[in-house]
């Protein structure tokens, strides 16, 4: 056991969706809750927690600070810390809290993502933020889903690749989707009928993106050493975070291709040398992947090594990614179908990780998992986190 | 003693590509067809852009044609810009044209308004300028509206005509004569805070108001002039009939000497009327001609100008390319005559970034890596590349379609809205939404920079440069724009 690795030993997952029953404090403490009582731990037990919310301002300003996860567990007296870096947030919670355990700040380390999204309706929440806030002129007009269109116009143009490619990752993860109780939406979807969706940013559909949404997930880590004393621990083998590029330099910079995302390259590199992970596609077993977009699960393939540059689209058609494939993508639905309440995906797919590696994913259990990741994009593909997880024994 | 010639060395000219047929206005009115065709701002035209467009024409074609492409510029000693339809009614546009055309700081700017006939006055007071204060960019704009169903409706429209006034024996159309007339009425006229302009007694405004004023000036414009030089009349009119009858009471033959390019593809637009019939016109002539150019709203304002060399002004291509609107409800829509639309979202503005960053936002100046040459259409104090030094760089207003999308659920007067990502010629990149749009753009499509309206937050009207498709390639216009 490497002395610089942590473990999970307790997770919890609200249900993903309009949760038009629950506030931002109640996903907190439903989620927390659950993590703990995996752990088998009282709240008090914690002596650090770190925070990930991406948009405190979609709703009630909860999320801004770490006093809104001490309000709503009771977890007093303890340092408490909000993190926040777009879509790649919760990941930020983890690593923030691995680190402490690795610095020796603190024992029982709490990492909590949480986003409430729809106390407003979806054209006010992310879309509105960015077509009323933020500058004033500069990408005035552009939303997420037109980032990430530029992307997928450039392969189509670069790579041949179609607008069927891209709903055929929408396909396969609202197929698997149906076998996940914590999903937005467990309905398959014929291919026509992703394709025939009307357009949100050409030539991104309403099915090739994931909904607004609701939820929130925590884990609870320990430093590998003390993880024995926990029921079915799964070790954190490779932290990788990296901050590549920026709000406007890919579309201010003629440097910038579109074609793939230097940030997910640079934070695997980071996860994989740290995992000992020389070949991605023999070496790991599932990923968790962040398809916010269509687009961006095929351009991911190529980022995580999973297959050749240009290859994207032959490796999605093939099955290598699907159920009993080389490497299970999206085994959970993916945000296209557990959607994307953004603090939240990140510790979502460590929540679903572990419990593929522990062996508990039940209908969608990858047969003898050992090793998954999970994997974020941040901002307009500026932001990657890299996390990869690892069975005991 | 012989003194030097003060003229016109550069035309420009702008003409929105929406257009609507007459004939589709009668139908839907259910009145007697009229013919022509009017050219209608698109909900992020106005005054201003309309102007810039103009400006940037003449300016462009200026350093062009005396090759001082870097000084040009930094030689103009005023800007003078007319309009009866500003969108500030405190606040300076030529302030803002200016710093939009990369004019020196030191720059004299006067706003003219109110009067019909004001773009040609500031061409005659350009010339009384121009000899002590150097180069003088003349411009003239509006969007003129009347009441939807009205006589008026089929007459008005929208465009800019600009030019450089400077004297020198290299000015392309001298000014050899002026004539003008003042009067206390005008034939239409729009109360403050109205949208829509308004005839006076029909008759009276034409016989009176328009007739006898046009003949006063006229007979003294053309005295003793060779009719055989005299190459054509660009005389504005409250229709064209009007025109016409004033040409043959004058005794000149309507057919040869009556030269309007414009008004059937425009409509009449206001004060820029006489400087964009003048520009249709002198593109098409040839040294020695002389035009008679002659602005007739509240008075007369009239200038006989002699073309020492021909001077292309970019007009019959702007005329020619158009995006036919429909529909007249489509075209009430844009004008925000149908009322519950919604209007533009409230949102974060500041003139403190405005001014800040009033380089990269509106100067269109990036900046370039000392060490490794990339440039930035931002202005980053470092090279975001190798982290070097970086200095100005004036960008290019002419790219090439790098990537593209159209955004279906952004709230826009014209969905879907594109966007577009342009790589610019000689280096930089912008991203920016896609104006005048014609159909789904595509990956290695030609555009060029145009300054429109963003958005009106908190009743400011807040300009940046979109993309559209570029105009033909050829003669002057965008293809050489710098």
């Amino acid at each position: 056991m490497p002395a610089d690795r942590v473990s999970v030993v307790g997770v919890g997952c609200t249900r993903f969706g309009e949760r038009f029953d629950a506030g931002y404090s109640d996903l907190v403490a439903e989620a927390v809750g659950e993590a703990l009582a995996d752990a088998g731990l009282d709240r008090r037990r914690v002596d650090a927690a770190w925070l990930g919310t991406a948009f405190p301002d979609a709703g009630v300003w909860k999320g801004r600070s770490g006093m809104d996860l001490a309000e709503a567990t009771g977890i007093f007296g303890i340092p408490i810390t909000r993190v926040s870096n777009y879509c790649a947030t919760g990941a930020e919670a983890v690593r923030g809290a691995a680190h402490a355990l690795l610095a020796g700040a603190c024992d029982v380390a709490l990492a909590v993502g949480v986003e409430k999204l729809r106390d407003r309706p979806p054209q006010e929440s992310i879309v509105g933020m960015m077509l009323h806030d933020g500058h004033p002129v500069r990408q005035k007009g552009f939303t997420a889903a037109g980032t990430f269109a530029v992307y997928a116009r450039r392969h189509f143009h670069e790579r041949g690749m179609t607008r069927r490619d891209l709903a055929q990752v929408s396909v396969k993860n609202h197929r698997l989707a149906v076998d996940n109780p914590l999903a937005h939406f467990r309905k398959p979807l014929s291919l026509e009928e992703v394709m025939a969706a009307p357009l949100v940013a050409d030539p991104i559909g309403l099915l090739d993106a994931c909904p607004t949404t609701d939820g929130a997930a925590a884990v609870v880590l320990v430093r590998a050493e003390d993880a024995g004393r926990y029921s079915a621990p799964v070790d954190v083998a490779g932290i990788g975070l990296s901050v590549s590029s920026g709000w406007d330099l890919p579309f201010f910079d003629p440097g910038h291709a579109f074609l793939g995302f230097q940030a997910t390259r640079d934070a695997a590199a980071r996860a994989y040398s740290q995992a000992g992970i020389v070949d991605p596609r023999q070496d790991l077993d599932l990923a968790e992947v962040h398809d916010c977009f269509s687009i961006v699960e095929l351009i991911t393939y190529e980022d995580l090594g999973l297959c050749a540059e240009g290859e994207a689209a032959s490796l999605l058609w093939s099955g290598a990614t699907d159920r009993g494939g080389d490497v299970v993508v999206n085994g959970s639905g993916g945000l296209l179908s557990c959607g994307h309440p953004v603090g939240a995906t990140a510790v979502r797919m460590v929540h679903e990780v572990t419990t593929q590696l522990r062996g508990r994913a039940g209908r969608r259990q990858v047969e003898g998992a050992r090793r998954g990741l999970a994997h974020n994009i941040g901002g307009p593909g500026a932001i990657a986190s890299v996390l990869v997880l690892e069975a005991r024994g | 003693m012989s003194t030097a010639p003060v003229g016109i060395s550069a035309w420009g000219v702008a003409v929105p590509r929406r257009r609507l047929d007459n004939g589709v206005l009668a139908r839907a009115w259910g009145r007697p067809p009229s013919p022509g065709v009017r050219a209608v701002p698109g909900p992020d035209e106005d005054s201003l852009t309309l102007g810039v467009e103009a400006a940037l024409g003449a300016l462009d074609r200026w350093e062009a044609a005396s090759g001082t492409a870097s000084s040009g510029r930094a030689a103009v000693g005023a800007v003078l810009l007319a309009t009866t339809t500003p969108s500030l009614a405190e606040g300076s546009l030529a302030g803002l044209l200016a710093e939009v055309c990369r004019l020196p700081e030191t720059v004299r700017t006067v706003d003219l308004g109110h009067s019909g006939r004001g773009g040609l006055t500031a061409l005659a007071l350009a010339a009384d300028l121009a000899p002590s204060v150097g180069p003088v960019l003349v411009v003239a704009a509006d969007t003129r509206r009347a009441a939807p169903g009205s006589d008026l409706e089929p007459l008005v429209g929208a465009g800019a005509a600009a030019c450089v006034v400077e004297s020198g024996d290299g000015v392309g159309w001298a000014l050899v004569r002026r004539a003008g007339r003042a009067s206390p009425l005008a034939p239409s006229w729009r109360l403050a805070g109205e949208k829509h302009a308004q005839w006076a007694d029909l008759r009276f405004g034409r016989t009176v108001l328009y007739g006898e004023a046009v003949d006063a000036v006229l007979g003294v414009l053309l005295e003793g002039v060779d009719g055989e030089r005299l190459a054509g009349i660009a005389l504005q009119a409250p229709d064209p009939g009007s025109g016409v009858r004033a040409l043959a009471r004058a005794g000149l033959d309507p057919r040869r000497h009556y030269r309007d390019h414009v008004s059937p593809k425009t409509g009449d637009t206001g004060c820029a009327h006489p400087l964009l019939m003048a520009a249709a016109a002198a593109e098409r002539l040839e040294t020695g001609a002389l035009l008679a150019v002659l602005a007739a709203a509240d008075g007369v304002e009239a200038v006989l100008l002699e073309c020492r060399r021909p001077t292309p002004a970019g007009a019959a291509r702007a005329l020619a390319r158009s995006l036919p609107l429909e529909s007249v409800v489509r075209a009430l829509d844009l004008a925000g005559e149908v009322a519950g639309r919604p209007a533009d979202p409230l949102g974060f503005r500041s003139e403190v970034l405005d001014w800040r960053e009033r380089g990269p936002t509106w100067r269109l100046v990036g900046t370039r890596c000392a060490a490794c040459d990339a440039t930035f259409a931002l202005a980053p104090r470092a090279c975001q590349r190798c982290g070097g030094a970086t200095d100005d760089r004036p960008l290019a207003r002419a790219g090439t379609v790098f990537s593209w999308t159209r955004e279906h659920y952004v709230p826009t007067p014209e969905p879907p809205g594109g966007m577009v990502v342009v790589d610019l010629d000689g280096g930089g990149r912008l991203t920016v939404p896609l104006a005048d749009p014609e159909g789904e753009p595509e990956v290695g499509d030609r555009v060029e920079l145009v300054l429109r309206r963003l958005h009106e937050i908190a009743g400011r009207p807040g300009y940046a440069w979109k993309a559209r498709p570029a105009s033909a390639g050829g003669e002057g216009g965008s293809a050489d724009a710098r």
